[in-house]
């Protein structure tokens, strides 16, 4: 074959070499940090749309935006709106509790006021984590049905989907308060800054009572199990198994 | 592509956001040091990796898997990424104070991070003498170790282009090293 490479062997080899040799992997804080900034950058409406900058893309962009004003409004007279108060992520209406709160934002009358809803929203973000996972923990466990002897290892329940969706928007939320306290806090805002400061408290806190009281869950479990696995060796050296 | 890769992919086609999540924990690590491989600044790398998958979240509509698979499309999207990147820094050079605590990316850096031997070094310093073209030829077929297919999609080009510039690289490539050879016996 005229464009074979099998004579520069030697180079391919050595630039596979250079490609084996450890390069600089990315640091698995900063995977997870950039992580929750692509996840909040497009679970924020702004952000499915990149910034244009031409007098017809800024005129259809005030459409846009004035439209979506106009479905707001309608959504906030409108039952779904109601129905959708209580949908949790994952929820069909849930898309509308977070574009009624979206809307709730932008017609704050005060700047104070819009502050307290941006907080009192990533608050709701973190409560209907924790009631997903309280329901989570009501469904009947995988290994349940399991005989004792196919059962291997100890499994705490899986996430479920709604509760994944529910950690990425309280991840997103407290990302976002975050910068909106950086900004406040640029301005001088002193006093807002710590209340946001306060709701991201919050926020950390019960993920971090979310997350302990899962590894308490896995020791539970790793517990019952060597529990269990130490009476069966007593049983079996009381009742040695005559059938041979 | 494998099954786990196309089923994540239509999810994120339907707005599934955690199966994006997933699709970035797969390919993040690998793009990542395709960036480093380009720009040396750890900080400025994650900052494009962030760019890089918040256009393919604007586009995943777009990608119609009959044109290439989903690795490539994403090398696709890192390669015009740096190259948007390079025009940016181009146009407004950065003024950037390093702290003593920062690593200048300079080759005896990298020869220390690496702990490479002496030849791999040289075949290093060579790859980076070609001219651009070649240079992202051999980066990608065997530093990345992507297909033909996979390269042609990025580069835009035929795959017989590809074996062609593939083939005119490892050329000059071998030029360049016996050059550098000789030079030093000499």
């Amino acid at each position: 074959m005229i464009f074979s490479i099998k004579k520069f062997n030697k180079e391919i080899v050595d630039l596979k070499r250079l490609a084996q040799k450890p390069a600089r992997s990315l640091d698995p804080t900063h995977q997870v940090a950039i992580k929750t900034r692509v996840l909040n950058a497009i679970l924020s409406p702004r952000a499915q749309s990149t910034p244009v900058t031409s007098g017809w893309h800024t005129t259809l962009v005030w459409l846009r935006y004035a439209f979506a004003t106009l479905v707001s409004l309608a959504l906030l007279s409108s039952g779904v709106t109601f129905a959708s108060t209580y949908a949790k992520p994952g929820d069909l209406l849930f898309p509308i509790k977070k574009a009624t709160e979206q809307g709730q934002i932008q017609f704050a009358a005060t700047e104070d006021e819009k502050i307290d809803l941006q907080t009192q929203f990533a608050e709701k973000r973190l409560e209907e984590l924790l009631e997903i996972q309280k329901e989570n923990e009501g469904l009947p466990s995988p290994t349940e049905n399991i005989r004792p002897q196919e059962e291997v290892r100890p499994q705490v329940k899986p996430k479920t989907r709604a509760e994944k969706l529910a950690e990425t928007e309280v991840s997103a939320a407290l990302e976002n308060l975050k910068n909106l306290q950086t900004e406040l806090r640029k301005k001088g805002d002193t006093k807002n800054a710590e209340n946001v400061n306060r709701g991201i408290r919050k926020l950390e806190n019960g993920l971090n009572r979310k997350n302990d009281r899962q590894s308490d869950d896995v020791i539970k479990d790793n517990e019952s199990r060597e529990d269990s696995e130490r009476e069966d060796t007593e049983t079996d050296k009381r009742f040695p198994d005559d059938s041979d | 592509m494998d099954q786990q890769t196309q089923e994540l992919l239509q999810r994120s086609k339907n707005g599934d956001t955690i199966a994006f999540g997933e699709l970035y924990d797969l390919f993040a690590d690998k793009i990542f040091r395709f960036i480093l491989m380009k720009i040396k600044n750890k900080n400025e790398a994650e900052d494009l990796l962030q760019e890089i998958f918040i256009k393919a979240w604007q586009s995943i509509q777009n990608f119609d898997p009959a044109r290439g698979n989903f690795n490539a499309w994403l090398y696709a999207i890192s390669s015009n990424t740096i190259n948007d990147f390079f025009r940016r820094t181009y146009r407004k050079p950065p003024t950037v104070e390093l702290s003593p605590d920062q690593q200048i990316a300079s080759s005896e850096n990298i020869q220390k991070e690496y702990s490479l031997t002496d030849d791999l070094v040289a075949l290093r310093k060579s790859l980076k003498k070609l001219p651009p073209q070649y240079q992202q030829v051999l980066e990608l077929r065997f530093l990345e170790d992507l297909s033909i297919a996979e390269t042609a999609f990025i580069l835009g080009k035929s795959g017989v282009s590809v074996r062609v510039l593939q083939h005119r690289a490892l050329k000059h490539l071998r030029e360049i090293i016996q050059k550098e050879h000789h030079d030093l016996q000499h």
